[in-house]
């Protein structure tokens, strides 16, 4: 245990060093959500409901994914593919007595918890500016599953950052990849918008993807739009995705080990 | 009592092959063509505890490559390792915290952060008490003259003194075998002396088993009294570096000072005329015949100074390399 808190230690330590970096990358989160909030709030003047979410709830809906995102998709495993690029670092891990996913999970849990805690700031002060009540569950059950789900979703996260990272072995134009990836990603877990704003065909689609299990159903579960038997349901196919994750990017880590093997040197 | 055993250890690497220009890349992407390289090619060692050696080749003789097996980086093809008891690519942690590999061009402190937090950081990786923490950082901090250093951040600190730190990092966990890849390269002669002073004392305070790879020979000659020469993956020489000298140099060199100029074809007599400087010579003479050759040259020739020198270590291992070609 005490392997991980110095880990997290560190992590926080050189966070610190980047102090502004780190803030002018979250307030681009900011102008996100005054944007949404805009853009909604016109959208409801002519309308009371829109494809089954009220004005209240979708309102809703953009500030939580706003706090839940930067939760789940804050990450630090793009930095695994620098580090497999200069290879001094990452041979300090193969000779240390330390989980190198373990670790990277460790740092990615630091980051996640900083930039969390930024975010309820900013919503709380932009929702009191803004006077804004959310909408609660009245009940204990749909808090606690979206909790289980918002681990699961952070763990599915962690493991597809390793595997787009893990292009590093091969290549040292990951960048691209990582871009590319985060933009899809983002769409289609409804970081923006619920789903259900989608053409019927590609909302089929992107629920046949890991995506949506990232934010736009735990959010779902917390918005009590689905039942009790739903969210169980869908934490169990979060739960299988995972796994299919888990086994295959370490499938393609381990053959990614065999190429660094080959350098030689 | 050998703490270090190697078995007709093998390495051979893949290396996928690609002809030029973009047939030759679309040819490699559908049917790709490996080349195999044998690396380390069946080589047997045994290193006793608390022994110096060192290990000397030219590049890609397959030294590091024998580092990284023993280190447990790399999986051999074939052959056996023991180290310290254990399997090296097994990756025990109880292995974990026997060793450490410092790579000179290699390194893994925090580059934002001042050094102290790597060390803090390795502390509880390998879980240090915290007393023996504080003991061994004193003591190695004041062996490398780094005491002042610890909190500033590494990007601010010279080549020469990263490397103190890298070293430094390493060692938190008092290893007791040391692997030191190239670790003088790059650095300075004040820097490469205090090195030399530092891997020396280390040795012999904590009785470590310390196996280093270099290029420089003055490395080698400073700290190793036995040596293992590798080259093209097999083992050329492995025993006390003093007797190289004596299996491989068949010759000495003679040093002349003259009085008087003597004409190069009067020296020619006595050996092969190595430099003619005006009143400084040097000449080759085969070793049985030096004792005959020295009197003669002292009597015929009009003679101020001379001394007779073993020729460069350096040199002899050249002619090692040159042989086994």
């Amino acid at each position: 245990m005490r392997k991980y808190l110095a880990i997290a230690r560190i992590t926080f330590a050189n966070l610190l060093q980047y102090r502004w970096d780190f803030l002018i990358s979250q307030t681009r989160i900011i102008l996100l959500l005054i944007t949404l909030y805009f853009l909604w709030t016109q959208v409801f003047k002519t309308r009371a409901t829109l494809f089954n979410f009220n004005q209240a709830q979708i309102i809703s809906y953009i500030f939580l994914a706003s706090v839940v995102r930067q939760f789940v998709l804050t990450s630090a495993t793009d930095q695994i593919a620098q580090e497999l690029q200069s290879w001094g670092k990452f041979f300090s891990y193969l000779l240390r007595p330390v989980g190198y996913f373990r670790f990277w999970f460790t740092v990615d849990l630091v980051y996640k918890i900083t930039s969390l805690i930024f975010i309820i700031l900013i919503t709380s002060i932009m929702l009191n500016i803004l006077n804004i009540t959310l909408t609660w569950p009245t009940e204990i059950f749909p808090i606690l599953l979206f909790i289980v789900s918002i681990f699961i979703a952070s763990l599915i996260y962690f493991y597809i950052g390793i595997l787009v990272s893990t292009t590093g072995f091969w290549t040292s134009q990951v960048w691209g990849l990582q871009f590319l990836v985060v933009l899809i990603l983002e769409f289609c877990a409804g970081s923006f918008f619920p789903i259900d704003v989608l053409p019927a065909n590609l909302q089929l689609i992107i629920k046949l993807t890991p995506f949506p299990y990232l934010l736009y159903y735990p959010i779902s579960i917390f918005l009590g739009k689905l039942s009790l038997v739903e969210s169980i349901k869908v934490i169990t196919i979060a739960i299988l995705w995972l796994a299919v994750i888990f086994i295959f990017t370490k499938f393609i880590w381990n053959k990614g080990l065999k190429v660094y093997e080959a350098w030689g040197g | 009592m050998s703490i270090v055993e190697v078995k007709n250890l093998t390495k051979v690497y893949s290396v996928a092959q690609k002809q030029p220009g973009i047939v030759g890349t679309l040819k490699s992407f559908f049917h790709r063509q490996y080349k195999h390289i044998k690396a380390v090619d069946d080589i047997s060692f045994k290193i006793n505890e608390g022994e110096l050696v060192g290990f000397i080749g030219p590049n890609g003789a397959g030294k590091t490559t024998t580092l990284k097996m023993l280190s447990g980086l790399l999986f051999p093809t074939s052959g056996q390792v023991n180290v310290g008891g254990f399997v090296p690519w097994e990756r025990k942690s109880e292995f974990q915290k026997q060793i450490a590999f410092v790579a000179g061009q290699k390194n893994q402190l925090w580059w934002d952060l001042p050094a102290y937090e790597t060390f803090l950081l390795n502390k509880e990786i390998y879980e240090v008490p915290d007393h023996d923490f504080k003991e061994r950082l004193n003591y190695l901090a004041k062996m490398l003259d780094i005491a002042d250093l610890l909190n500033t951040p590494v990007k601010k600190l010279s080549l020469g003194q990263r490397m103190k730190a890298e070293l430094v990092a390493a060692l938190v966990h008092a290893p007791s075998i040391l692997f030191l890849d190239e670790p003088t390269i790059g650095l300075d002669i004040i820097a490469q002396k205090h090195m030399h002073d530092f891997i020396k004392s280390y040795n012999s305070n904590f009785a470590a088993t310390i196996i280093l790879t270099s290029h420089y020979m003055d490395d080698v000659e400073k700290l190793c009294e036995r040596v293992i020469i590798i080259n093209k993956g097999k083992i050329v020489y492995d025993g006390k570096l003093a007797r190289i000298v004596n299996r491989y140099a068949n010759h000495k060199v003679i040093s002349l000072d003259f009085e008087k100029e003597v004409p190069k074809k009067k020296l020619e007599k006595y050996g092969r005329v190595i430099s003619l400087d005006l009143l400084d010579a040097k000449i080759k003479v085969e070793r049985g015949k030096v004792a005959n050759i020295t009197s003669r040259l002292l009597k015929d020739l009009p003679i101020a100074d001379l001394s007779i020198e073993e020729p460069p270590i350096e040199e002899i291992i050249r002619l090692i390399f040159v042989k086994n070609q």
